[in-house]
């Protein structure tokens, strides 16, 4: 078994990164398998004269990957590929579960193929990846000669895939009108974080709300809901805080309204999710294809905080209202709104917190994930293109 | 307006009541002088209208008109440049000559009042030939410098008719006013009333008109002069002068009559004369090329009088007429028959006056493909009514001489191998390659999942400048995808045809597919498809269904028709183009043509008609005229609809997006295939 991913959690704090690693972890602890992680090096420096080193355990090699495009997901770096294929010869994986495209490209796929024709190959395609892509989102590049040879050489490996994971049911139509083949589409989550559940703060006085806008929420949301905020009589001695972790930087806007007297508004560091979910009442999570949607909100659910989202996407489809949390349209009047009908009715916070779902534990879903890969393993290799 | 007046001119001069009270005037100006002042003033109590000149500094002597006063308040006056002077026409009176006995000039400037209009005015009737009485032994009756020729021309009139033998027998010296003696060459006309008539051509001089003395050996001097009352010679306009000498010439006798008849046809000096032309013709040549069928040239030229008669390519004592298209904003393009080493040329032009202008040649460019594509652009939009003669009389047997010549020349060719093809491939896939190279990859990438492991790819570069980038793509996709490959890197871009028969001398496999770069494959068998499809004997090319990324039918067969609105020439259309797709066809099914995109053949039959004809030029055509030619050879073509490809279309050599150069290139080879194929139509 060979798990892929863009980068290593102990470099990175990536959700993808973390949940491949998870299933790496999971993949070793079974036993009756034996396992790799190959993931990118990031800025950690290889040793010199080496492109692929081993700096933190035994199976777990990074590559340093200079000649990755983003933009179309190829790597030009034939060096890299030239040691790459070594690598596969090597480890013989027969399955290979890729977490991203990045930094390796689609030109992985293709050296899995020649060195491994048996190989199967499968891609957790999250609402972050489905957007970089352009497979869940509209492609930016106006140039439609551009976008079509993209498309064409994405589509061309990703029929290599024995299965694609989507962590939700609703990115399958965006799937489908890209033109991946149905019969390889599978649902199925990336692994969760390990959570412990912890008592929300007490209701009252304070309602505290963390929100992860990550890189692609609209920061007028926060910035229009702040000033709102900052404007109302709210009752006396209660307080709204709404924390920023992350997303916020290099936003001007962002940072006026978080100076206004009274603004709700904090801009936190991008630090660890874990911690930010602990001090907070509710989860705001106002992008459905952001970095990694789906892990918070079974991070938040695992912590028992309700999560306020948008109606439409893999959140809403997961977060169902008035059990596991709140729907509203993603502006800043209706994130303002709600905000202070919560404040007045800490019970309805009260409720949710206790009506939440639990998410699936961490070893159901590993159990899960194990018996994916045994399947596939037994499985016909897939036709090309 | 146009202030600048070629003459001759005739003109309306409106004074308002404003100008005639502002003393405002009217002057037409020879650089620094004025060669007529016009103004209305009182002139000891009666007001007049004033005609006076300013030469040199100096006024001259007032003409004063008469006017009533009712005339006076708002007059209108003739004004007259001719040859024969210039004459001033008042409110309600005759034509008065104003100095007569001056020579005028060719061209003016207006300046006027604000308050004065001008029209356009009646011409002066030039005054009946009256006969002149002669005094002495003759008369020079007119005088004049033909410009361009150095030579000053003289009409004389003798009363001794007798003298005609001795005079035209040889050169005789003449001597103008106080000049020198020179030698004149002189013919014979009849003058009427017993009267000799001598045309004399002399070399220019200072000498001034006013008289000349003819020196024949052995006879007296013969002295002439002036019409009686002229201090100098008549001095008419170039084009009046030379219509008197044609006129003349037309009948006159002498051994010197052929030299005179050659003279009046300016000779080629090698400076554009065509200003000093009575008619104001303009004529550039931009671009000459040297074809072997034929000189082709492109400039501009405007003739607004409608005089000119005949436009010659001169190439000494050959002159050879142009075959003539004109294009927009003033352009033409012209075709001379005429081939070998142009050495000295130039253009003639001719007018209705018997006049010639010269022009100049720019040097030749280079017969290249720049060259061809600059004359096809500047060619614009060509009607469809002149098609026919566009092509067959001007452009198409110079083109396709110079691409024929092009391609006739040897050409190094470099080939590069990446990875290691099959022994004895099933198929050899030729690409050329134009323009850009970011589709390699990704044809390549779809190559690497099909059913290609027997067969061989092989790129063809018709782009020499990218020649590095391309070495480094083909390594780095062997590298990535693990597809051998060929890279065969000609030295000069030759076109699609040319490129594809270069891949096809280069191809090992018993079937060779020639494919766009731009063509995408959508099924892992399309090519054993094709190849499936050339088992049968009946079939001479294969060729797949192509797609639009959106889904919609680029192509699926090929048919010749008729476009009425050009020409009625025919034109290879693809029936179902942009529509959805019909159901694939079970089996292979017959077309009349199908497109080069993708098009295989079986070995010897690609070997026996030579691959693509490669008169075809860049691209287009090529692909019907070689169904054309299989069917000529009872083979049928046939299209696999199971086979297909997404086919980008015109990102190489697009005639959508290139302009009417582009287009007009298209029609120079839709005119090839026409002229070979449907001749009838």
């Amino acid at each position: 078994m060979l798990v892929i991913a863009a980068g290593h959690p102990a470099l990175t704090g990536a959700a993808q990164d973390h949940a491949a690693f998870r299933a790496f972890a999971a993949l070793r602890e079974d036993h009756g398998s034996s396992a790799d992680f190959l993931c990118g090096a990031g800025t950690l420096p290889p040793p010199p004269g080496v492109r692929i080193f081993q700096p933190f355990g035994p199976n777990e090699f990074l590559a340093e990957t200079p000649g990755f495009d983003g933009t179309d997901f190829t790597q030009h770096d034939t060096d890299l590929l030239r040691r790459l294929s070594l690598l596969l010869r090597r480890l013989e994986p027969e399955v290979v579960h890729l977490h991203d495209l990045a930094p390796f490209g689609v030109e992985l796929i293709g050296l899995i193929r020649r060195e491994h024709p048996a190989t199967r190959i499968l891609l957790s395609l999250g609402p972050d990846l489905g957007r970089r892509a352009a497979i869940t989102a509209a492609p930016e590049d106006t140039d439609l000669t551009r976008r079509f040879l993209r498309a064409t050489l994405l589509k061309r490996f990703l029929g290599e895939m024995a299965a694609i994971l989507l962590p939700c049911e609703s990115l399958r139509p965006a799937c489908l009108a890209f033109g991946l083949d149905p019969a390889k589409l599978r649902t199925h989550a990336s692994l969760p974080a390990p959570t412990e559940m912890t008592p929300p703060p007490p209701l009252g006085r304070f309602l505290v709300v963390a929100a992860f806008p990550g890189a692609v929420a609209d920061p007028a949301i926060f910035a229009t809901a702040a000033t709102l905020l900052a404007g109302a009589t709210l009752p006396a001695g209660r307080q709204i805080r709404l924390e920023l972790h992350g997303g916020w930087e290099g936003q001007p806007a962002l940072e006026r309204a978080a100076a206004l007297p009274g603004s709700p508004l904090a801009l936190m560091p991008d630090g660890p999710r874990g911690k930010a979910l602990r001090a907070a009442h509710l989860a705001l999570l106002p992008a459905p294809d952001g970095a990694d949607p789906e892990g918070l909100s079974w991070e938040a659910l695992g912590h028992r905080r309700p999560v306020i989202c948008c109606p439409i996407g893999s959140l809403a489809e997961r977060v169902q209202p008035g059990r596991d949390g709140l729907h509203i349209p993603m502006n800043g009047p209706a994130l303002a709104e709600l905000l202070l009908n919560l404040i007045e009715a800490p019970d309805q916070v009260a409720a949710l917190q206790q009506s939440l779902l639990d998410p699936p534990s961490l070893a159901e879903s590993e159990s899960a994930l194990l018996a994916l890969y045994r399947e596939l393993a037994s499985a016909p290799v897939p036709a090309r293109i | 307006m146009n202030p600048f007046l070629r003459l001759p001119i005739a003109q309306q001069v409106s004074f308002t009541a404003r100008a005639v009270a502002q003393a405002q005037s009217a002057n037409y100006h020879q650089g620094e002088d004025i060669r007529l002042h016009l103004v209305v003033r009182g002139h000891d109590g009666q007001p007049c209208l004033i005609a006076n000149d300013l030469v040199a500094g100096q006024w001259g002597e007032e003409l004063r008109l008469p006017l009533s006063p009712a005339e006076a308040l708002a007059p209108r006056v003739g004004v007259a440049f001719t040859g024969e002077g210039i004459f001033v026409t008042p409110p309600g009176g005759e034509a008065v000559a104003f100095r007569p006995d001056r020579p005028i000039p060719q061209s003016l400037v207006l300046r006027r009042g604000p308050d004065i209009e001008i029209g356009e005015g009646e011409a002066v009737a030039p005054s009946e030939a009256a006969p002149i009485a002669l005094e002495g032994d003759g008369v020079i009756e007119a005088a004049g410098t033909l410009p361009g020729t150095d030579r000053r021309l003289l009409i004389l009139r003798l009363a001794d008719a007798a003298l005609e033998a001795a005079l035209t027998a040889a050169p005789v010296p003449l001597r103008l006013g106080d000049g020198a003696a020179v030698p004149a060459m002189l013919c014979a006309f009849d003058a009427g009333e017993g009267q000799l008539g001598l045309l004399a051509a002399i070399s220019d001089s200072e000498a001034v008109p006013t008289s000349a003395e003819l020196l024949p050996p052995g006879l007296p001097p013969l002295r002439l002069t002036p019409p009686p009352g002229q201090r100098l010679a008549p001095h008419p306009l170039p084009a009046e002068l030379l219509a008197k000498l044609q006129r003349h010439l037309a009948v006159a006798r002498g051994p010197a009559r052929a030299d005179m008849e050659r003279l009046l046809q300016r000779a080629f000096t090698g400076r554009d004369t065509l200003t000093w032309l009575s008619s104001p013709v303009r004529m550039a040549v931009t671009r000459l090329v040297l074809t072997g069928e034929g000189v082709l040239l492109q400039g501009t030229f405007s003739d607004p009088r409608g005089a000119v008669t005949a436009i010659r390519l001169r190439r000494g004592d050959a002159a050879v007429p142009l075959a003539w298209l004109d294009t927009a904003e003033a352009g033409f393009l012209a075709r001379a028959a005429l081939n070998g080493p142009l050495g000295e040329a130039w253009i003639e032009v001719a007018l209705n006056t018997g006049e010639t202008g010269t022009l100049p040649l720019p040097l030749a460019e280079p017969a290249e493909i720049p060259a061809l594509r600059a004359i096809l652009d500047g060619a614009g939009t060509i009607p469809s009514a002149q098609l026919d003669h566009a092509f067959d009389a001007v452009l198409g047997p110079p083109l396709l001489a110079l691409h024929r010549r092009r391609l006739a020349r040897p050409m190094a060719v470099q080939a590069h191998s990446f990875g290691t093809p099959p022994e004895s491939p099933r198929a050899s896939v030729v690409i050329p390659l134009h323009g850009r190279l970011d589709m390699l990859p990704v044809q390549m990438a779809l190559f690497s999942g099909c059913d290609m492991a027997e067969d061989e790819v092989i790129f063809v570069l018709d782009d020499p400048p990218l020649r590095a980038a391309a070495l480094a793509m083909a390594k780095s996709v062997w590298q990535c995808f693990g597809v051998p490959l060929r890279l065969i890197l000609p030295a000069e871009q030759r076109g699609f045809g040319p490129a594809s028969n270069l891949g096809l001398q280069h191809s090992r496999g018993q079937v060779v597919c020639f494919l766009n770069a731009d063509a995408f494959p959508q099924a892992t068998d399309w090519l054993t498809r094709l190849v499936a499809a050339l088992d049968d004997a009946t079939v001479g090319a294969a060729g797949a269904r192509l797609l639009y990324p959106d889904g919609s039918l680029q192509h699926g067969g090929m048919t010749p028709e008729p476009a009425p609105d050009r020409a009625g020439w025919v034109f290879p259309e693809h029936p179902g183009k942009g529509l959805r797709p019909h159901a694939a066809s079970p089996e292979p099914r017959e077309v009349e043509a199908i497109t080069g995109a993708c098009l295989a053949l079986r070995r010897d039959v690609a070997e026996r008609l030579g691959g693509f004809d490669p008169d075809y030029v860049i691209g287009d055509f090529e692909d019907a005229d070689l169904c054309a030619r299989l069917r000529r050879d009872g083979l049928r073509c046939v299209v696999e609809d199971r086979a297909t490809l997404v086919h980008l279309e015109g990102q190489f050599q697009g005639r959508a997006t290139g302009g009417p150069g582009r287009w007009n290139l298209t029609l120079l080879n839709a005119w090839t295939y026409n002229r070979r194929w449907h001749a009838a139509a």
